[in-house]
């Protein structure tokens, strides 16, 4: 059996999945951002399988593009729940309940 | 048309008369707070131009001709077919004159307002300038902002300056209004682009809507949709709930205006757009719209026979009135549809006048519960024949105005609806129980409680607020001819188009029923 | 199309550039002072506004192009959206003008940020490829995630912070995984030209249908989030809550219009060809904000909330607009473009009743303000009679348009949930207006104290008072030049 773009688009399915639940149903900050990560993750190993399939480059330039905004996203992430967790001890989105209607 | 373009009627006279009051709300808005005195002669001032303006419309207005005059049309954008047109026919122009006339009353009626003054006597203005805006508007769009931004200005009236209850009475008024006007604005937007797929550009415009053939389904639906936003209006019955809150809550001046005038906007909807626009759809829905109207009739008498608070007993009563207007619209005939549009003048007259009343003896007393008056009669003589002559003139006894609107529109009904025609008749009789019995309980006999025996007779002002209303009461009961006049073509305009277009044939007398020559018109 | 104009096409983006390292320079260099950061701040603002302008003149309707290999497109619609940010962004500092002054040397940090909002939300719209659409997208959500958590004294702040950064980043991942699809199953990225999507939609076979599908659902879905559309509004309340008064009309504003630009140039211009396969979706997405944002506003006792789900039907009013497809975009601009300049001046009242640095405005805080502070209520009346839709505002105006354009394609259903949504609509802005005028204060409540406005804030509430008005009363030149505000 050879191993065929198709399953590494499959695969980043499943990573996009996890990704997805991991954010819908944990509750500490921390591992929710690692959620959103491995979502990323997920899109650039789709965009690097398709576009070795599909033969053309634009997908490997994407992922580049993606790496340094992810980046970005990762300096203000941390330093958001850094504040959060100085302020409260905790990174669980559980106690952070003040905003209601 | 064919109506003659004279010299004159190239003054924006219309746009003026639009204009005025919302001129005189913006010099009110900006006198300066220490001069608090000048508010009300600035208000006064305006409004009364205002009426001076509609009187000149009324002496140039021409007679016999049917189609809109002193039309004005400016377009504004073309691609939606969106034009700035106004005009007149005779029905509307007895509104317009309705509503200058109750205006410098209603201010004058409103000295106990003493807080926020400047906002007050503003708010009026503005509502002055919305419904004028109304009763002119040829164009849907046009029509409709003024219909609903005059809902502003009376939200605040009745919320600001009301009774007890008044945010919530303000709310059931804004809300229940503004459920049918957006229902109306779809039924706007789905009519002009309805036109644009057949004239190939879509309008707005009344007059070219004219024109168009609908078709019977959506004939039906937009029928729907405009009659419940006028209906709520009206009130026609089971949309009639908003209107005690709304009377009773609010200040006097608000309740002259909201019977004399408001309800007045949802009647004149109906004849203008449902009865024009809508044929088809108008004469099978007819049956429908004659039972809620004699439901509505008989309803309201009822329902204000047992009234405790004489403002409450006058409220429902106008919801018995208005609901002969209805049964007259829907008539179909000539004679209902003049006695329609007579009896909206005839009630915005008497109705404004018993609700004056009301709030001279409240500014007294302080108290609307017919049980803490009786006997009144012998400290308030003038009081007392100004609301027995405001009341038979509500009855409709000859030779007093309610007499002709009510026997017209009996008339009209009993040619195509003899059956309605014969149950709204007992609403006449109970109108006569429930204002005479009010009136018996608060004026005749021995005076009951003490605090009543010194109370003051009219004073100048208020004898001078009342005796226009009762000088045209007696007029229009005498003489209708001049109003009649200039209505009949407006009326048979309509049912002309109504017989063009449908398979309906106007019952006449001689023609279709073999009446005796006796009952004839008046 | 290239060569000199290559440059001018990110001009506008260049100039804010420019400006945030000028500022961020300036700061370090000297001591703070807010009137050398408002020089700059404005400069750059200018010039992005001015450069957009040019494109405008220039570019609009004909002589339209891509450049950077078709990454930025220059047209009508890019430099609209330049023409409503850039200013946006200008009145949304002066309404924050007072929190930014107060906050030392970390107003420079603050402004710099707005700016490169700005810039990134003119990139969302300008943009002709996706991976360009994704950093726009990035700039401008990663500065208001900082923005709705800037006063770090506040314990409200960093939650609002924190929960737009876990959602909104969330959004993004679900942006880009769409994006990645469609590039699965067209081998290309790019909007326009031969081989881009556009292109590659309006042929006849479609290679991996089902992976396409889903990653267009995704992508809509990503942005349906930033635009706050329901079901994907779950942020908005606790972050127009929770962010500091003086942000939240700047954030809210620009949220709209950078999130519906992008939104339109995707389904109009990208999909246009496929728009059988959109319109009923989006139709269905207008329909639940409308429903969602109206019966859930109604609940609401805190004025900020209360306008953040009025902000979710009002994004589905806009959506309302996009089912006329392409015919829909000049509306769409209409009501986004008032919507935003009333949302911001409703924000700015309400920063300036509870305060420019607290989040929470519950309803006691206005009661009685028409007596308090009869010009801060008038301006507030207004703003809230616009969102209700009553005439002479241009928000009557804007859902004239809007209603218009779908009954055209065919929406009746659409436009009478709409207008239905409208009624009870009013129920909730009146509340705040019953509040301001009808109820005194309760006794011994706590109220912040006395209003205070500064001059910033007076400008941005009479230019948003004017342009109500004036586009209620008179919205027809608007609209007539927005109809050219066209995508390629």
């Amino acid at each position: 059996m050879t191993v065929t773009a198709g399953w590494y688009l499959a695969l980043a399915a499943v990573l996009f999945v996890v990704g997805a639940s991991g954010l819908l149903l944990r509750r500490n900050a921390l591992v929710m951002f690692m959620s959103v990560e491995i979502m990323l993750n997920a899109a650039n190993l789709s965009f690097v399988a398709a576009g070795r399939q599909l033969g053309v480059l634009d997908g490997q330039a994407a992922v580049f593009f993606v790496m340094v905004v992810a980046a970005a996203e990762v300096v203000v992430g941390l330093a958001i729940i850094v504040t959060v967790f100085r302020r409260r001890a905790t990174a669980s989105v559980d106690d952070l309940a003040g905003l209601k209607g | 048309m064919d109506a003659p373009l004279r010299a004159a009627m190239d003054f924006p006279i219309l746009s003026v008369i639009v204009l005025l009051p919302a001129v005189g709300g913006l010099m009110v808005l900006a006198l300066p707070r220490r001069r608090g005195e000048l508010v009300l002669p600035v208000a006064l001032a305006l409004s009364l131009i205002t009426l001076g303006a509609a009187c000149w419309l009324l002496a140039s207005f021409e007679t016999g001709v049917a189609g809109f005059q002193f039309e004005e049309q400016v377009i504004w954008y073309e691609p939606w077919g969106v034009s700035y047109h106004l005009g007149v026919d005779g029905i509307s122009l007895l509104m317009v004159l309705l509503t200058a006339f109750l205006f410098p009353i209603a201010l004058l009626a409103s000295t106990s307002i003493t807080t926020r003054v400047r906002g007050y006597f503003a708010s009026m203005l503005f509502l002055e300038a919305g419904i004028l805006g109304v009763f002119v508007a040829l164009d849907l769009l046009v029509f409709f902002a003024f219909w609903e931004v005059m809902l502003v200005p009376m939200y605040f009236i009745i919320g600001i300056w009301g009774g007890e209850r008044r945010i919530y009475a303000a709310l059931k008024f804004f809300l229940f209004t503004a459920l049918g006007s957006a229902l109306m604005l779809a039924g706007i937007l789905a009519l002009a682009l309805t036109a644009g797929d057949q004239l190939g550009r879509p309008t707005f415009d009344f007059v070219e809507l004219l024109g168009v053939d609908l078709g019977r389904a959506a004939q039906f639906w937009l029928f729907g949709a405009f009659a419940l936003s006028f209906g709520i209006k009206v009130p026609v019955f089971p949309l009639h709930t908003w209107l005690p809150d709304a009377h009773v809550e609010a200040p006097t001046a608000g309740s002259v205006i909201l019977a004399g005038v408001l309800l007045k906007m949802g009647a004149y909807g109906l004849i203008r757009f449902n009865l024009t626009l809508f044929p088809e759809a108008t004469v099978d829905l007819v049956p429908l719209l004659a039972v809620l109207a004699v439901i509505g009739i008989i309803y309201g008498a009822v329902v204000a026979t047992v009234q405790k608070d004489i403002k409450r007993l006058v409220a429902y009563s106008s919801v018995s009135h208005l609901g002969f207007v209805v049964l007259g619209i829907f008539a179909l005939t000539s004679q209902g549809l003049q006695g329609g549009v007579i009896q909206m003048v005839n009630h915005g007259l008497t109705t404004g006048a018993l609700f004056l009343l009301v709030g001279m003896i409240y500014e007294r007393r302080h108290t609307r519960q017919i049980a803490d008056y009786g006997g009144l009669a012998t400290v308030m003589p003038l009081f007392a024949g100004a609301f027995l002559f405001v009341s038979l003139a509500s009855i409709g006894l000859p030779p007093l105005n309610g007499f002709v609107g009510e026997f017209l529109v009996l008339l009209g009904s009993y040619l195509s609806l003899p059956g309605y025609a014969v149950a709204a008749s007992l609403g006449v009789v109970l109108a006569a129980v429930y204002l005479l019995w009010a009136y018996q309980r608060m004026f005749t006999g021995p005076i009951t409680v003490e605090a009543n025996r010194g109370l003051a007779d009219l004073g100048f002002r208020e004898v001078a607020l009342l005796a226009p209303i009762v000088a045209l009461v007696l007029f229009l009961g005498i003489f209708p001819k001049p109003a009649l006049d200039r209505v009949e073509p407006a009326v048979q305009g309509i049912l002309d188009r109504i017989e063009m277009t449908t398979d309906y044939q106007v019952p006449q007398f001689g023609i279709e029923a073999d009446l005796p020559e006796a009952e004839a018109r008046p | 199309m290239n060569g000199s104009l290559t440059f001018l096409s990110v001009a506008p983006e260049i100039a804010l550039a420019a400006a945030v390292v000028l500022l961020l320079l300036v700061e370090v260099t000297f001591k703070p002072r807010a009137w050398a950061w408002a020089v700059v701040a404005g400069a750059g603002l200018a010039a992005g506004t001015a450069l957009s302008a040019w494109q405008w003149v220039a570019h609009r309707g004909a002589d339209t192009g891509t450049f950077w290999n078709g990454m930025i497109a220059v047209d009508g619609f890019a430099a609209l959206a330049g023409l409503l940010v850039f200013p946006l962004a200008g009145l949304g500092l002066m309404s924050a003008w007072r929190l930014a002054a107060s906050q030392g040397r970390r107003g420079a940090e603050f402004i710099a940020l707005v700016l490169l909002a700005a810039a990134g939300a003119h990139l969302m719209a300008a943009a002709a490829d996706f991976i360009m659409l994704f950093i726009g997208l990035e700039v401008f959500s990663l500065s208001l995630y900082v923005l709705a958590g800037f006063t770090r004294e506040r314990v409200d702040a960093d939650e609002a912070s924190l929960k737009y950064f876990l959602l909104g980043a969330f959004a993004s991942a679900v942006f880009l995984y769409g994006v990645a699809l469609v590039f699965a199953a067209t081998g290309s990225t790019t909007f326009y030209g031969d081989g881009g999507i556009a292109d590659y939609l309006a042929g006849t076979v479609i290679f991996r249908p089902g992976v396409l599908l889903a990653g267009l659902a995704l992508l809509l879905v990503g942005l349906a989030f930033k635009v706050s559309a329901a079901p994907f509004h779950v942020w908005a309340p606790d972050v127009y809550q929770g962010a500091p008064g003086g942000v939240t009309g700047f954030l809210a504003a620009a949220a709209k219009v950078a999130g519906f630009a992008a939104l339109a140039r995707v389904l109009t211009a990208v999909l246009g060809a496929r728009a059988d396969d959109w319109v009923p979706a989006v139709a269905v997405l207008a329909a639940a904000s409308v429903v969602v944002g109206t019966l859930l506003a109604i609940v609401q006792d805190d004025v900020k909330r209360l306008l953040a789900y009025s902000s979710v039907a009002h994004a589905g009013f806009i959506l309302t607009a996009l089912v006329a497809g392409r015919g829909g975009v000049g509306d769409m601009w209409f009501y986004l473009a008032t919507y935003a300049v009333q949302v911001l001046g409703a924000f700015t009242v309400a920063a300036a009743v509870s305060g420019d640095r607290a989040g929470r405005s519950p309803l006691a805080h206005w009661a009685g303000l028409g007596r308090r502070a009869p010009w801060l209520a008038a301006a507030m009346t207004l703003m809230l009679l616009a969102m209700a839709g009553i005439p002479l505002t241009a928000g009557f105006a804007g859902k004239v348009a809007v209603f218009r354009a779908a009954i055209d394609a065919g929406y009746l259903w659409l436009v009478i949930v709409a207008v239905l949504a409208t009624v009870a609509g009013l129920f909730f802005y009146l509340r705040v207006i019953v509040a301001m005028y009808l109820a005194s204060p309760e006794e011994g409540a706590s109220l912040p104290a006395s209003p205070a406005v500064g001059w910033g804030a007076r400008f941005v509430l009479a230019v948003a008072a004017a342009a109500t008005l004036v586009f209620g009363i008179a919205p027809w030149p608007l609209l007539e030049v927005l109809r050219d505000a066209l995508p390629l």
